[in-house]
Order: structure tokens, then C-alpha cells, then sequence
């Protein structure tokens, strides 16, 4: 039931920000059916991303079924959208309209995935720390779901408090912030999940997850340079 | 009322996704079926996706029909049915119960 009040709750934030900020369509999406193939393409992306990174990962950690990821479903949805940016030739930032929903869906999400407990595989490795969580099976664990709910929720409060006063910058660069606090999170938590290496010591999502920094700085860098 | 023309390779796209979604209805109608009796709350979310999929294939269909959606609307809509409600619906741990290795979050 945590999936359905992740979307609804990210769904409502979403509408509430582009109503109270009168956002329209996201930035540099001119007509309707550009927004809908927008959408569209977001959607595959998402999809396609999240099972096959989800999928992949269950793989490579030697268990069976199909699995979906947020980090996967976010890389994909990116793609996706700077795919169709570059045909549509959008160069500007689209993704804000969709940030604080996005941030939401993560963290309700995430409270979602510490209740599942260990069925869900996103619980993390062993700890001594006083608040480590015991999942069922006697072990104390980092509920590193809550530290991504909290990550993102203190990530919330900065962009609603600091939006009205520097609404250009979060609709130049916000996405891109985004990204890097996103990603750069997830790179962090990483070292405290169980998942095997894959390349150099880092498991995939470690690896996604500096995908998507690198992609991050090198936008940001990209629309300073655009305002300069 | 606007009438929008769409291609023959349009419609083969919006009709393939369409079935698609039907699939899906039909899947989760199996799961409500087999977790009616001993899981009443997975019961209940599944009717509530048969539902939900049931509303979109009915109102794509109609739209397709009338011709009264913008192509691009449309294949949002019947996308939406064929991918989205999917993905939120085998979300978490619900499906794990029913299928024993099924759709999960891993990462």
C-alpha cells in the first residue's frame, strides 16, 4: 500500500508546487502533444529502467524473480528524456516539474521498503550502532531506507523554503541539484547494503549512481554556462 | 466535437499496447481470483488494479472510437495502462506473497 501512497502523495506535491508556482508544462515543452510524447518517453524510460537495473541486481546477487529499482527507474527515465530533448532540440531543464513529487515518492517509498523488511532486499549490512534495526533474523542492520527518506526529506524543505526566493536557479539547475543530492546519496548508502561488487570494488548502483553525478555536474556546468 | 485523424501505424501501436493492457487486467484478475479466499487486503488491491485497468482500456477504447483524443494524449493514456499501472501495482512486497519470487524492489 506504501507504492500507491508514495505515487498519490508524490502526484498531489507535484500539483500543489505547479499550481502554487504556476508551472504550466515543464520548462521549454511548448505545445501539448510535445508534453504528452514527453511523458510517453519518461514512462518507457522509467519502466525499462527500473526492472532491468532491479532485475540485474537480483542477478548478481544470486537470487531469482524480477525485481524494479528507484535509482534504475530514475537513470532511465533521464535517458529517456535527454533522448528525446536532444530529437525535440530542448536544451534547457525540463525535470523541475517533477522534483518535488519525485522527492516524495522516494521517501514515502522508502518507508514502504523498511516495513517490507527483508523480502525486499534494500535493507542494509550489519551494524553495532544503537539504531540498528532487527529485520527478523537476529541481525541488528542499518535501515538505510530511512536514511534516504530522511536525506530526502531534508532535501524537500531546502527547495520549498529556498524556491520563492531563487525560483530562476531551481528552474535553471534544480533537476540537476537534484540529481547530484539523489545520486550522491545513493552512492553514500551503498557501502552500507549487501549487494556484490560488480566492477572495481562498487556494485552496480554505485556505478549508476557516479553515472548520474557525472551527468549532473557536467548539466550544471553546461547551464551556468548558458546564463554567463 | 474536434475529430483527430490517426495513421494505420499509429493504430496498430495504440491496439498492440491496448492488449497489452489487457493482459495485464486478466493477470491481476487471476491473482484477485486466487487471493480472494485467504488474502483479503492483496484481494483487494487487485481488484482495485482490475479496476483502475479496467477504466483506462474502456476510456482509451471509447476515445480511440469518437476520435475525439489527440493521438498523442491517447498513446499516453493507453501507456499509462500497459506500463504505469503495472509497475505501481507489483510494487513492493505485495506481489512477493503471491508469486514467491514476483516483482520487488532491489535497489
Amino acid at each position: 500500500m506504501f507504492d500507491l501512497l508514495a505515487l498519490l502523495s508524490g502526484v498531489l506535491l507535484s500539483g500543489w508546487f505547479r499550481r502554487r508556482y504556476a508551472l504550466q508544462l515543464p520548462m521549454g515543452l511548448s505545445h501539448s502533444s510535445q508534453h504528452h510524447y514527453y511523458l510517453l518517453a519518461l514512462l518507457l524510460g522509467l519502466a525499462a529502467g527500473s526492472t532491468a537495473f532491479g532485475t540485474l541486481n537480483l542477478y548478481l546477487a544470486g537470487q531469482g524473480g524480477i525485481a524494479k529499482s528507484m535509482l534504475g527507474g530514475v537513470f532511465g527515465a533521464i535517458v529517456a528524456a535527454e533522448v528525446f530533448k536532444h530529437f525535440a532540440g530542448i536544451r534547457q531543464s525540463t525535470g523541475l516539474y517533477f522534483v518535488p513529487g519525485l522527492i516524495l515518492l522516494i521517501a514515502v517509498g522508502r518507508v514502504g521498503c523498511f516495513l517490507a523488511g527483508l523480502p525486499d532486499f534494500t535493507y542494509g549490512v550489519a551494524t553495532s550502532l544503537p539504531w540498528g534495526v532487527d529485520f527478523g533474523d537476529g541481525i541488528e542492520r542499518h535501515p538505510v531506507q530511512l536514511y534516504e527518506t530522511f536525506t530526502m526529506l531534508i532535501f524537500l524543505a531546502v527547495l520549498l523554503l529556498s524556491y520563492p526566493r531563487q525560483p530562476v536557479f531551481w528552474q535553471r539547475q534544480g533537476f540537476y541539484v537534484f540529481v547530484l543530492v539523489y545520486a550522491g546519496q545513493r552512492f553514500a548508502w551503498e557501502f552500507l547494503k549487501p549487494y556484490p561488487p560488480v566492477l572495481a570494488g562498487l556494485n552496480l548502483f554505485h556505478w549508476i549512481s557516479l553515472a548520474l553525478l557525472v551527468y549532473a555536474l557536467l548539466m550544471l556546468n553546461r547551464s551556468q554556462a548558458d546564463v554567463e | 466535437m474536434v475529430s483527430n485523424t490517426y495513421s494505420l501505424g499509429w493504430g496498430v501501436i495504440f491496439w498492440l499496447l491496448w492488449l497489452a493492457g489487457l493482459l495485464i487486467l486478466f493477470l491481476f484478475g487471476a491473482f484477485f481470483l486466487i487471493t480472494a479466499m485467504d488474502a483479503p487486503l492483496m484481494a483487494f488491491w487487485n481488484a482495485l488494479v482490475v479496476l483502475a485497468e479496467g477504466f483506462l482500456l474502456f476510456k482509451t477504447a471509447r476515445h480511440f472510437v469518437r476520435k475525439d483524443k489527440p493521438a498523442s494524449e491517447l498513446l499516453l493514456l493507453v501507456a499509462v495502462a500497459a506500463f504505469a499501472v503495472p509497475l505501481v501495482a507489483s510494487g513492493g512486497c505485495l506481489l512477493v506473497d503471491s508469486m514467491g519470487s514476483g516483482l520487488r524492489f532491489a535497489g
